[in-house]
């Protein structure tokens, strides 16, 4: 298809305007002559304005909304990819990042950590630890008996997913209901407002290496939707090469809820939407469902900062406008898959 | 020694026991037929030359290397799988499906090079589909899929073919296309080995046949000396009669037509 290239093309455009656009979009007021004058004083010209006004624009852009920015492209990119990768992976479109477990242990995590510990921190550790916990429990599970590797996958996923939402339950009833439970509820709902850019430079790297190595592996991604045994008998070491796409695909998926909770239906929504305007083709699809995925979250960001003057949970929104885009695209579902 | 070799092979699934003591030669440029009832064991045979399964006991031997201790990636370029003709899920261009028979020649971190891309383009040239090329897979006929997964084994560079049932599926006029691409390509030295419920295309191909019952081998050898009579009603408890037309030609005759024209 010649009309790859230009789609890409128009995607990564709208997400730079996007992600510019976003830094002028808030509750604080910023107009273009005060971007005139930031610039001009950030170049060690002189301004009109006042020094102290100065430092506060620079705490607005850099330190307030180019943290959440940047978290919305990295959240947004990830549960994108893995959902892609998961998609192809076991052959079904339906498939979306919480499948082996990942959402539902890291919900945990987190849960449990705003019981015991107070420290925004020990939240983070613990929703990722539990997470990729949740995700070698399936893949444990997944070994007990023989049988077709991908059904006993997700077997072990729906039992592993089950278990850590009963413990959160559990963790659920027993937190103070005055103020722990509502932290965790909220916890869950998804936001990018605890981010801070000391977050973001725990994360950046890991999220850019497994971004990066699951983009070196797409053409065997192609390969294992023809099936396991004709993606072997192409030669393609199937047991590694699935391996190290569950754990890319689950490290970022759990770095995604230390970020930002429990962003629902992007990994499941944004994957069709590309495959819809890039074709099925994974070296293709996976770059572009990235920036696709970014490109959806910053708007589904800035909506959550403007549309209220309260701010409301990002994963309501992005559940609340991914069921109608899911319906829409289910209409294609007939012709065969995208 | 042949060109393949399966020497005593058995394979239990399960604790049952799905092949037993199975051996075959196979010469390059032979178009071998594993001809047997469902559940014969014919496609387990083929899995086991393909290495995707380990025998039990005994050893399949490709050009003079056992196959247990060949990588999925040597493997591929020796012996290339031509699975039924599938639905896919996604709709990949057919010329990526094609081009997936690189794999094996390219090193862990890849992209495709315009070589790769113009192997791929000749060999769908050669199966007469290069005008397919950016069709989507899902939405050409079952002829033009098994056409396809031809041109990608031999993208893949492999002697060997191993079809499963290739002509299932299509329509008479795609069944006799196919199996003489199959028979011009054997002249050219390609090795095919395949599994077949018509004992026709077998007398057709005039290659070598082997007949497996219960996992068990009935009878093997040249075609023409192989299925008769005898031979095939036993394998398929049905009466029926391998009879000469007057131009020499053999065909199967079974009982219950014989009835309605006598």
């Amino acid at each position: 298809m010649m009309k790859r290239v230009p789609v890409i093309l128009v995607i990564s455009l709208l997400l730079a305007a996007a992600a510019l656009g976003s830094l002028f979009l808030g509750r604080y007021p910023v107009g273009i002559d005060d971007i005139v004058n930031f610039t001009r004083w950030s170049l060690g010209g002189s301004s009109v304005l006042q020094e102290q006004e100065m430092t506060l624009l620079r705490n607005i852009f850099f330190d307030i909304r180019l943290p959440r920015i940047i978290a919305a492209v990295l959240v947004g990119s990830a549960l994108s990819v893995s959902g892609a990768v998961f998609q192809s992976m076991f052959i079904n479109p339906l498939v979306s990042p919480g499948l082996l477990g990942v959402l539902a242990g890291a919900s945990f995590g987190a849960a449990l950590s705003m019981i015991f510990f107070k420290s925004l921190l020990a939240v983070r550790v613990c929703a990722f630890g539990f997470g990729c916990a949740a995700v070698a429990l399936s893949m444990t599970l997944a070994r007990f008996h023989n049988g077709d590797r991908l059904i006993m996958l997700i077997l072990g996923g729906i039992v592993s997913g089950a278990f850590f939402t009963a413990l959160l339950s559990i963790v659920k009833y027993l937190a103070d209901p005055y103020d722990q439970l509502p932290a965790i509820v909220f916890w869950l709902m998804g936001s990018l407002s605890s981010v801070s850019n000391s977050t973001i430079s725990f994360v950046w790297v890991p999220f850019l290496l497994c971004i990066a190595l699951l983009v070196a592996l797409t053409p065997y991604m192609n390969a294992l939707s023809m099936g396991d045994e004709e993606a072997r008998s192409l030669g393609v070491h199937v047991g590694m090469i699935r391996i190290t796409l569950i754990i890319c695909a689950t490290l970022i998926s759990a770095l995604t809820v230390v970020m930002a909770g429990i962003i629902g239906w992007v990994g499941l929504v944004v994957p069709h939407i590309t495959r819809m305007l890039v074709g099925p083709d994974n070296r293709i699809l996976i770059p572009a469902t990235a920036m696709t995925g970014a490109l959806y979250l910053l708007i589904m960001d800035d909506l959550s900062r403007l549309l209220f003057t309260v701010e409301i949970p990002l994963g309501i929104l992005t559940s609340l406008c991914g069921i109608p885009f899911f319906v829409l695209v289910l209409k294609n579902a007939k012709k065969g898959w995208g | 020694m042949g060109f393949i070799t399966v020497d005593q092979v058995s394979f239990a699934y399960n604790g049952t026991v799905v092949l037993d003591r199975v051996s075959l030669e196979v010469g390059k440029g032979e178009i071998v037929s594993i001809l047997g009832p469902n559940g014969s064991g014919k496609t387990t045979l083929l899995k086991l030359i393909l290495g995707l399964y380990k025998p039990w006991k005994g050893e399949v031997i490709l050009e003079g290397r056992s196959v247990k201790n060949l990588s999925s990636r040597e493997l591929a370029r020796s012996i290339a799988y031509v699975p039924q003709v599938h639905r896919m899920a996604f709709s990949f261009r057919m010329l990526d499906v094609v081009m997936m028979g690189r794999i094996p020649h390219k090193p862990l971190f890849f992209r495709y090079s315009k070589q790769d891309e113009n192997l791929a383009e000749s060999a769908m040239d050669r199966m007469g589909i290069l005008h397919l090329k950016e069709r989507p897979y899902t939405a050409v006929s079952g002829g033009e899929r098994q056409l396809c997964l031809i041109a990608r084994a031999l993208t893949q560079g492999a002697h060997t073919f191993v079809m499963d049932e290739p002509v299932s599926g299509l329509d008479y006029g795609n069944q006799v296309r196919l199996l003489s691409i199959v028979r011009s390509l054997a002249q050219e030295g390609y090795t095919f080995i395949q599994t077949t419920h018509f004992p026709d295309h077998v007398l057709w191909m005039a290659g070598r046949v082997l007949m497996l019952k219960g996992g068990e081998v009935v009878a093997q050898g040249p075609a023409l000396e192989a299925v008769t009579s005898t031979s095939l009603s036993s394998l398929y408890h049905l009466e029926m009669e391998v009879a000469r037309t007057t131009c020499g030609v053999r065909v199967c005759i079974p009982d219950m037509i014989r009835e309605k024209v006598l």
